[in-house]
């Protein structure tokens, strides 16, 4: 009887280890959306992952045909171990591609589907993300998905063609079997990065703090680019942001004697010389304190280098600025629009400030910063 | 609503090429006397009446201002309102302009949004020689009580830009809001959906639901008819966050996404603005799809406010009578 209880003990406590060490052996995910993924593989997959994610693997390719023949799953890990990625893998490219976060949704969100298995629960999915599959020029039927998936062989060779605009993207597979897959889903930044606005506030953030490197452009300006603004100022025009023609990416300059340019800077043309600040053409040591408005009435503060600021949006980003209020030099207001190059979303940064303090190059700025504002079939 | 898209392009080619061979011309010729002909877009006779003959005052008492070159066009009668004669004399201190077309001939439109009637595309020349269109928009009963030019055409006023930079960045702050208050349903966070509408909100919710009927096929097989039903209920703030409290603790998840916006500032209160889009609303039990008018008031130093939120469904509401700023009386 004594042995009994203490062999009930002791099978209650492996139990209990055994679940703690399974609790504890779970991966962390960087999105809810890869942890319900996860929460869908089969056993032995998720095993794998779960190895992986405690050895120092930044990057894998496993075996899914227990998922769906001829496949395999591509799963990704960030430094901190976190799963940043799990998907089906039909997307050869570099991870350098400025589409990677495209790529990733696509190979999730067909993961996704392959696990749902369900015919409704895949159609009902399909709709609320508004994802548009078609087959050979044929809208591709639900509980058709996973055997046309199994009939393609996606490798390096495989044709793959990424076309976008403000509102959606479509991409189309053209196997070597003149067989013909294309994926249509918005250009919606929330849902293809898989995670809210809240937490993408904070990744970015976070990344403004870590790689914010202060850089100006430095790019030879011909003078055939400038047309004459007024006095002995000259413009060289940018992009219009919408229609709104005084809110834009001109840049201004000056003409040397020799004949060659340089970005205006001075007090006399204070408004053009703030342009030409915010399009980071002028090297400085100025700090911007920014106010970074968090969802949930929240906000925080952090102070940047302000050309390191400028810099992080050089890449993936096109800059527009526009003036408030700008008449008098001690009340200036302008509003500087980032707008990203691929993703239909901008931030927004306010700045208040005065000539003086702007034109010291070892001041400290101030500015409202609001991010991740998606642009998707707007009438202003 | 094909006749007005196919409609309208073409009519904007026509008046771009006459436009273009009257600037040529004008300069050789006097300015003459405007006839307003409306083609349509009204059905009240005496209401489209007044409006064509309130335009042509408009425009020929710019057309005379113009050629005897008066400093102020001295608007007088009761043909139009207090904030449009002071709006009109403000641009005309800055430029004059006449119109350039003989016999305007357009379509009225009623446009639920803003509550007014309008009038577009009639064509302008300014003293810089510059062309552009305006809109010009009327009270119920017929007065003029707007007159707006093309943004983007020309340049008519220094203040322009500091408007266009300020409008902008408050539109993007609101989308802003917009998108936060999305999330705060995806998210179930009903304290911070609490705290973005006003007290004294006005709430109109929607739900479909399927009726079954029975019917009778002819052949003597019965039928088994579904129907979908709209019921629209008008709610208090207090009473809206109870209901969604309810629907936060059902759904395992609430999925939504918003889409064609349109987002107007108000003509009179400058710090309300009107949103309309369409929202995508899903649930594992239940999905609609509706047409949503806010009415958000804009804070300088805190988040926006929303006075007016209302849904209708997509399928049934027509283009007229969706919500808009002339629904509502603020005060």
């Amino acid at each position: 009887m004594i042995i009994n209880k203490f062999h009930k003990i002791t099978v209650l406590l492996l139990s209990f280890l055994s679940l703690s060490l399974s609790v504890l052996s779970e991966p962390h995910f960087k999105s809810l959306k890869l942890k319900e993924i996860y929460m869908l593989l089969p056993g032995n997959i998720c095993r794998q992952i779960e190895n992986l994610s405690s050895s120092s693997v930044k990057s894998q390719i496993i075996d899914a045909k227990s998922i769906i023949p001829n496949h395999s799953l591509s799963i990704r890990f960030n430094q901190n171990k976190q799963v940043v990625h799990i998907g089906l893998h039909i997307v050869f490219n570099s991870l350098e591609d400025p589409y990677q976060e495209v790529y990733d949704y696509m190979e999730r969100t067909l993961l996704y589907y392959a696990l749902l298995k369900d015919k409704d629960r895949i159609i009902k999915k399909m709709g609320e993300e508004q994802i548009l599959l078609k087959y050979n020029q044929q809208n591709l039927p639900a509980n058709q998905i996973i055997s046309v998936l199994s009939s393609f062989h996606f490798d390096q060779d495989t044709e793959l063609r990424l076309d976008s605009n403000e509102d959606s993207f479509l991409a189309s597979w053209q196997m070597k079997n003149s067989t013909f897959l294309q994926m249509g889903f918005p250009n919606n930044y929330t849902v293809i990065c898989g995670r809210t606005k809240d937490v993408i506030e904070r990744e970015i953030m976070d990344e403004l703090q870590a790689n914010a490197i202060p850089s100006v452009l430095i790019g030879k300006t011909d003078q055939s680019d400038l047309e004459f603004y007024h006095d002995e100022l000259y413009v060289k025009k940018g992009k219009i942001l919408l229609d709104y023609p005084y809110i834009n990416s001109d840049t201004y300059y000056m003409k040397n004697k020799d004949g060659s340019c340089n970005p205006v800077f001075n007090q006399k043309y204070f408004k053009e010389s703030t342009a030409n600040i915010f399009q980071n053409l002028i090297r400085t040591n100025q700090k911007i304190i920014i106010t970074h408005k968090l969802y949930g009435n929240r906000e925080e503060q952090f102070t940047l280098n302000l050309n390191g600021f400028l810099n992080f949006f050089s890449a993936d980003y096109h800059t527009y600025f526009g003036w408030q209020r700008g008449d008098s030099s001690e009340d200036l207001v302008a509003s500087m629009f980032v707008k990203n190059q691929i993703f239909n979303f901008m931030h927004l940064l306010i700045i208040k400030t005065n000539s003086n303090l702007i034109l010291n190059k070892n001041s400290t700025i101030e500015g409202t910063l609001y991010t991740f504002i998606p642009q998707n079939h707007i009438s202003l | 609503m094909n006749t007005l898209t196919l409609r309208f392009p073409i009519l904007k080619l026509i008046i771009a090429v006459f436009g273009s061979l009257l600037i040529s011309i004008a300069g050789l010729t006097q300015i003459t006397k405007v006839d307003v002909v409306l083609t349509g877009g009204v059905e009240d006779q005496a209401l489209k009446k007044k409006i064509e003959i309130n335009l042509e005052k408009l425009l020929n008492k710019i057309n005379t201002s113009y050629e005897a070159e008066s400093q102020k066009l001295n608007l007088s009668g009761n043909w139009f309102s207090d904030g449009f004669s002071k709006e009109i004399e403000e641009f005309w201190e800055h430029s004059h302009f006449y119109c350039k077309l003989h016999q305007i001939n357009e379509n009225v439109i009623f446009e639920n949004f803003t509550g007014y009637y309008t009038i577009r595309n009639i064509p302008i020349v300014l003293n810089s020689g510059d062309t552009t269109e305006v809109k010009v928009s009327f009270l119920n009963e017929g007065i003029i009580d707007g007159f707006s030019i093309a943004i983007g055409r020309v340049q008519y006023k220094n203040s322009m830009k500091y408007t266009c930079t300020i409008d902008l960045t408050r539109k993007e702050i609101i989308l802003n809001f917009m998108e936060n208050m999305k999330t705060a349903y995806i998210k179930k966070d009903i304290d911070f959906i609490e705290s973005i509408y006003s007290d004294k909100a006005l709430i109109i919710i929607g739900k479909k639901s399927k009726i079954q009927e029975a019917g009778n096929s002819g052949d003597g097989v019965r039928l088994s008819l579904s129907q979908e039903k709209i019921e629209y209920i008008e709610m208090t703030k207090a009473e809206y966050i109870e209901r969604l409290k309810g629907v936060f603790q059902r759904n395992s998840y609430i999925n939504l996404s918003f889409d064609s916006f349109q987002l107007l500032k108000h003509r009179k209160y400058d710090d309300f603005y009107g949103v309309t889009l369409r929202q995508r609303w899903n649930t594992p039990t239940y999905s609609d799809v509706g047409i949503m008018f806010f009415l958000i008031q804009f804070q300088e130093d805190s988040l926006p406010k929303i006075w007016v939120r209302t849904w209708q469904d997509e399928k049934s509401v027509k283009d007229s009578s969706v919500y808009g700023f002339a629904d509502f009386i603020i005060r």
